[in-house]
């Protein structure tokens, strides 16, 4: 008995010990919570600390703003000063100097000169320090000349307060480098130190610095990129980037032109957009961009994905003439393995798709794209008046099982058309819901 | 009288307030007649299977058997189509009109030589239906074949912007039509074509499935295209040029700068366009 009571006095004085003798807080001063900003809870949770000493409880380690060992009035004095402001500072080195602001927002992917024919998309503040749907990026490996110019760099704009501010960016890990020019011309690279970079090239007038945030290394992964004064490791703002693994290719019907924002009577590249700012890359062709043996630019473009961006999973979908594509570049990537790399088709749908060995083509598209993993088949049964006869038809081991989905079978698709079957949100959400289950980033 | 002018203003304003406002405004070719194209509108736009046929009847009374005044007029509007109705109302038609291959092509050929890109865009958008393409064989040239032998044959001077096509869409395949069009007979000469395509097919097979990287050219296929390169007949010289138009890693200086002096046109055009540009890769 005896012994067991000297064992829980050591055990809780140790406790105290670690806590009197720790005296670090990760968080600036004032913020009690971490939440990057000094506010009532903050004022809540400091209050509880207030005349206790700093082991007292977990929080109170950061409500101790001089360091002195216990919460009392001197860091009332100096909680008051921060309150409702920001702090580069951290207990025990807390003046009530008042910090920057700091804020950083990613945007999605580029695409050859610029961001067309997406629209420049931020990744959403809820989004940035997801692994999931935060920014993705493209690996950018020696070697991988993009045609059209660099584009898998990632736009990063860096608003900050006061102008000027001496403020650097840390990195989890060497694979993100950072520059200040989209093209990375020679002289343009902010250096990383170990994992930080010195003051970022912030004009003493400006408010903002817009950089560009490279994937360099050839193995997929997630890293962080945080910003924080020079001076000191309180975190302002953070994204985490994961590095793009798969590849997706949206194909419209004949004469539909991608576009984003896409008007609803587009709904494959409805599709499209909401993937992409879901996080996926994605890519919106037009179907005649496809040829009729599966060549051209779309084909091109996986194949450098594959070869040059570490890209393992592709996924296609298309409507009318573009189901018939999503055959054709399937088919001739399937042929080509030998000569492209290792990868795998793991997606791919037809809506209503008409084979496109033409542009005058009207058969069915009935065969399943070689190799795809899984199959999503959508289709309508057209007639001659509502809709030239134009439709698709039974694939065989689609989703849904076994052959697809007749939309005329249910209450939603009744009546449909060759021409409306592609936007019905019942197709575009099942579509969207099958390829991210089974493509990851 | 009052009514029926008070009808036209009510129908041209309807036409101003929803022209703009129509799903898919279509806007005519400048080369189409407007008159087929009124036709094929009524088509598209019919309101009943009634009258969806009758507007197919009066279409098909505008030209005769083989349609090839229709079928052109076809291409063009597809050329112009706004959404997806317009633009697969072409191929319904050609569709219900049966032709054979060789009646598209004839058809279809004069939009080839058009100034205007969206033209050249639909007809070789018809043609590459007629070469049955896919990733796993060579596109089919033999309805080319048949035209260009009749033309030499009866000495008639061949297109030049379908020649150009041809080329384009698949070297080698244009060398064999060519030069089974051109009935030689004398199996040296036969042969030396042949093996020529033969090797350098080869090469790009290999580079293809990754048996050679995309910028190593085997030896025999470099001299095969020299050799050629100085061959008496236009249409070979044609092959290397376009060959190392769209295989940057078969550029011979040497033989482009004397192409671009080439006694047939096709040839120095296009030796010229080699000269100035990085090559295509079309693989």
């Amino acid at each position: 008995m005896r012994r067991c009571a000297g064992f829980l006095l050591a055990m809780v004085l140790s406790f105290i010990a670690g806590q009197a003798s720790a005296g670090e807080c990760a968080f600036s001063c004032g913020d009690l919570t971490g939440d990057h900003a000094i506010a009532l809870d903050d004022y809540v949770e400091f209050a509880d600390c207030l005349g206790l000493a700093i082991g007292a409880a977990p929080q109170c380690a950061c409500a101790d703003l001089d360091g002195s060992g216990v919460v009392d009035l001197f860091d009332a004095a100096l909680f008051m000063l921060v309150f409702a402001e920001v702090s580069d500072e951290t207990p025990p080195a807390c003046t009530g100097a008042i910090g920057s602001t700091a804020n950083l927002t990613a945007y999605r992917p580029q695409h050859g000169a610029g961001y067309a024919p997406f629209a420049r998309t931020a990744v959403a503040e809820i989004d940035e320090e997801s692994p999931i749907t935060g920014p993705g990026i493209r690996i950018n490996s020696p070697g991988d000349n993009d045609p059209a110019g660099e584009d898998d760099l990632i736009e990063v704009v860096l608003d900050v307060a006061p102008a000027g501010a001496p403020l650097a960016l840390r990195r989890s890990q060497d694979a993100l480098r950072v520059w200040t020019t989209r093209s990375k011309s020679p002289g343009t690279e902010v250096a990383f130190s170990g994992d930080k970079t010195g003051a970022l090239p912030i004009g003493e007038t400006d408010h903002a610095l817009t950089f560009w945030v490279e994937w360099a290394l050839p193995v997929h992964g997630v890293a962080t990129l945080t910003v924080e004064p020079v001076a000191s490791g309180v975190v302002k703002d953070a994204l985490v980037f994961h590095s793009f693994s798969s590849v997706v290719i949206a194909l419209g019907g004949e004469n539909q032109v991608p576009i984003d924002p896409p008007n609803s009577n587009l709904g494959t590249f409805v599709v499209a957009v909401d993937l992409y700012r879901a996080g996926y890359d994605v890519h919106m062709y037009d179907e005649d961009h496809v040829t009729a043996d599966g060549s051209g630019a779309v084909y091109n473009e996986v194949v450098h994905a594959i070869q040059h961006r570490g890209v393992e999973t592709v996924g296609i979908f298309g409507y009318s003439h573009g189901g018939g594509s999503t055959y054709d570049l399937a088919e001739r990537l399937d042929i080509h393995r030998a000569g492209i790399g290792v990868f795998e088709i793991e997606f791919t749908s037809y809506v209503d798709s008409v084979s496109n060995n033409s542009d005058f083509d009207t058969a069915q598209e009935l065969r399943r794209p070689p190799s795809t993993q899984v199959h999503v088949n959508h289709y309508q049964r057209g007639s001659f008046f509502e809709d030239l006869g134009l439709d698709g038809g039974p694939v065989p081991n689609s989703l849904p099982p076994p052959t697809g989905l007749d939309v005329e079978t249910t209450p939603w698709g009744a009546g449909a058309t060759h021409f409306e079957v592609d936007d019905f949100v019942e197709v575009r959400v099942f579509i969207m819901s099958t390829l991210i289950a089974n493509i990851s980033f | 009288m009052r009514i029926c002018l008070w009808s036209r203003v009510v129908g041209v304003l309807a036409l101003l307030v929803t022209g703009g406002l129509a799903w898919g405004v279509q806007e005519a070719s400048p080369s189409s007649d407007p008159a087929f194209q009124a036709a094929i509108a009524a088509f598209a736009d019919a309101e009943s299977g009634a009258d969806r046929g009758q507007a197919l009847g009066e279409l098909l009374a505008l030209d005769e058997p083989p349609y090839h005044r229709l079928v052109r007029e076809v291409v063009l509007h597809s050329s112009q189509a706004a959404d997806v109705k317009n633009a697969m109302t072409g191929g319904v038609i050609l569709g219900e009109l049966k032709l054979s291959d060789r009646d598209l092509v004839e058809a279809v050929m004069p939009l080839l030589g058009s100034n205007l890109p969206d033209e050249v865009a639909a007809a070789r958008g018809a043609l590459e239906g007629v070469e049955d393409r896919s990733a796993g064989r060579r596109p089919d040239f033999s309805t080319y074949r048949a035209i260009l032998e009749e033309r030499i044959r009866a000495k008639q001077e061949l297109p030049a912007p379908f020649v150009r096509y041809i080329y384009e869409a698949h070297p080698g395949e244009a060398l064999l039509a060519m030069m089974r069009a051109q009935q030689l007979r004398e199996p040296a000469e036969l042969k030396e074509i042949l093996w020529a395509e033969h090797v350098v097919s080869d090469t790009l097979w290999k580079q293809r499935y990754g048996f050679l990287a995309a910028e190593t050219v085997e030896p025999e296929a470099a001299d095969q295209l020299a050799r050629l390169a100085g061959h008496p007949q236009w249409w070979v010289r044609l092959y290397v040029v376009e060959i190392m138009r769209q295989h940057g890693a078969f550029h011979q200086a040497e033989h482009v700068e004397k192409l671009q002096d080439d006694a047939h046109e096709l040839v120095r055009a296009r030796a010229m366009e080699v000269a100035q540009g990085p090559s295509v890769s079309a693989n």
